[in-house]
């Protein structure tokens, strides 16, 4: 009995073991140095490309992997390489692949692990799932219950040092997700899971880092609560460019900017089993006129020539031209289909976009992909709120206001109809306006559908913004989340790709002007 | 949510980003011109998340404000 009581000890020590790992055993006074090299907001940019305002290529994956492995070619510093989420949705490079190619990128470029974004749900759980298990690394989330596959942390012995990583992404997440994306899952509190798992990370490892996608604040935040608790943060989401990161309850604040254009990179030293000392650092990357070469730099040109196959797809056809050109200063056909496309995703009573939105015109025929990669250029989302009759009207006034110098704020609407008179002075222009056939009334409220662009007051559209202004001061815990005046909110899918799969549906399509739009004083 | 440009109270619907708050704010279309940095002086990208209450700055260089 008691030999095999002392078996049923010996297993579950070594159970125990297997588990949480052993903490080091660093003989006395020795010193240890390792290095976490961190990313964040990859976005699935794989190709150098020239940011707003800069003349300069930056990031590419190539470029990156080269920096990577020269900071780990010295043998005596042993490095983890980790990712503070967001990586695999963004650019097409990307999304064509649902985030395919950004996991084989960073299986080739031997990643040690990363915390799930919240875009990394863009594409739906079914998508996540796969990419988690076709990844040679952990993806880390302790504070997300439901998905398959998901890991809350990840203990790695490097040199003798044993790190754990725990990950831990916003709660906000459903909030700003198409919600079929986040259906069954549940988010927690990051401070508590973290305090929850903390106990048993620092009994079990050397070195705790937190890997998280919360956004830099928040992680200044989380810091001071778990002061001394842990040796790192090192964050993701709010794209900051952490040049000179602070030392908070004596663990640095981390954050590497976006899109691989910086390369994060954190020493740390150790002595009798703890951190003693860190430097951080942010290493540009840019190709410098060099050429992209190696595995990574085929891998990158393998992804990049099936993305131009996939934008070659013949979505459907059109029997007739799509206007772009007009779409500043009159109704087009190709305006009304896009703002039917908006107002039917959102279920809402009429649509406004602006025709800037459109920038180029397609012909008659066979519709290409790429084709409405180029009319639609932008990334732009849906989203709908309650918007009185009167504020309505005032949106109209505002879009026909300039028709004159055929700026971007002239709208393109579904849903209801517009009669205006070009002679009035801005702002008295609109004689008409009727929704689903009935006179607009302005103490009504309608739901109306547009893109994250007006919404947020583009092209001069502030009555939009001041929806979401006036529901925050009126409640500000409701203020900008759905269910309040916001209906309707999904930052998951781009307008373009919608309008795409829309096509794909009719196979043919035949959009019509059908006087929506009227200018009462035109000869 | 609201955060603040330059000192200026924006509101914006959850999951919109610094592009947004420059759009909603006095900032209007020049945004791509613009270098945005946290309260910290840490530059921030256009499309990084925000938070209740975050604190942004904007500046343009004197080329682009001619």
């Amino acid at each position: 009995m008691k030999k095999l009581l002392l078996l049923i000890l010996l297993a579950s020590v070594l159970f125990s073991l297997s588990v949480l790992g052993v903490p080091c055993r660093l003989d006395a006074g020795e010193k240890r140095q390792i290095r976490i090299l961190h990313v964040n907001d990859f976005h699935g940019f794989a190709a150098p490309y020239r940011p707003y305002g800069s003349d300069e290529l930056w990031g590419g994956a190539a470029f990156l992997d080269a920096e990577i492995r020269s900071l780990r070619s010295d043998p005596a510093v042993p490095t983890l390489l980790l990712a503070a989420g967001d990586m695999i949705q963004g650019d097409n490079w990307a999304n064509l692949f649902q985030g395919r190619s950004v996991i084989e990128l960073m299986n080739a470029m031997a990643f040690d692990g990363m915390v799930m974004g919240n875009h990394e749900l863009d594409f739906g759980q079914a998508a996540l799932k796969e990419r988690i298990r076709e990844a040679t690394f952990p993806v880390l989330a302790a504070n997300v219950r439901g998905i398959p596959g998901l890991k809350p942390f990840v203990i790695k012995e490097i040199g003798g040092v044993k790190v754990a990583v725990i990950g831990l992404v916003t709660e906000r997440t459903p909030l700003c997700t198409h919600p079929a994306n986040a259906v069954g899952l549940t988010f927690l509190s990051p401070r508590a899971s973290l305090e929850a798992d903390l106990p048993e990370l620092r009994k079990a490892a050397d070195v705790v880092i937190v890997l998280t996608h919360l956004g830099h604040d928040a992680d200044r935040v989380l810091a001071q609560q778990v002061a001394g608790g842990v040796d790192a943060v090192i964050g993701g989401h709010s794209h900051t460019r952490v040049a000179n990161p602070p030392g908070i309850g004596n663990a640095p604040v981390l954050q590497a900017w976006e899109h691989g254009k910086a390369l994060g990179v954190l020493d740390l030293t150790l002595k009798d089993g703890r951190v003693t000392a860190y430097s951080a650092r942010l290493v540009d990357v840019k190709p410098g006129g060099r050429p992209a070469e190696g595995p990574v730099a085929s891998l990158v040109g393998r992804y990049s020539q099936r993305m131009e196959a996939l934008l070659s797809e013949v979505v459907g056809r059109t029997r007739i031209s799509l206007n772009a050109a007009e779409a500043r200063y009159r109704e087009t056909n190709f305006g009304s289909f896009v703002a039917d496309v908006v107002r039917r995703t959102a279920g809402a009573d009429v649509a406004l976009i602006n025709g800037g939105t459109l920038r180029r015109s397609i012909r008659k025929g066979p519709i290409v992909l790429k084709d409405l990669h180029s009319a639609l250029p932008f990334n732009n989302y849906v989203v709908a709120f309650r918007l009185r009759g009167d504020k309505l009207r005032e949106a109209l006034e505002h879009g026909v206001a300039a028709v004159e110098a055929r700026d971007g704020a002239f709208p393109q609407i579904s849903g209801m109809t517009v009669a205006y008179d070009s002679l009035k002075p801005p702002g008295r222009r609109i004689q008409r306006i009727t929704v689903g056939g009935r006179e607009l009334e302005s103490g009504r409220e309608y739901t109306v559908a547009t893109h994250d662009f007006l919404a947020a007051g583009g092209d001069g559209y502030k009555v939009f913004g001041e929806v979401v202004s006036a529901e925050d001061l009126a409640h500000p815990a409701e203020g900008g989340r759905q269910g309040s005046k916001l209906v309707y909110n999904d930052a998951s899918r781009w307008l373009r790709d919608i309008v795409a799969d829309t096509i794909r549906t009719l196979h043919e399509i035949r959009p019509l002007t059908e006087n929506r739009i009227v200018e009462v004083s035109a000869p | 949510m609201k955060v603040y440009v330059n000192g200026h109270a924006v509101f914006l619907m959850e999951g919109m980003t610094v592009r947004h708050a420059l759009l909603a704010s006095q900032f209007g279309e020049s945004w791509e011109k613009a270098a945005v940095r946290d309260e910290w002086g840490n530059e921030v990208g256009m499309e990084g998340a925000l938070q209740e209450g975050q604190k942004l700055h904007v500046t343009f260089s004197p080329h682009d404000a001619e």
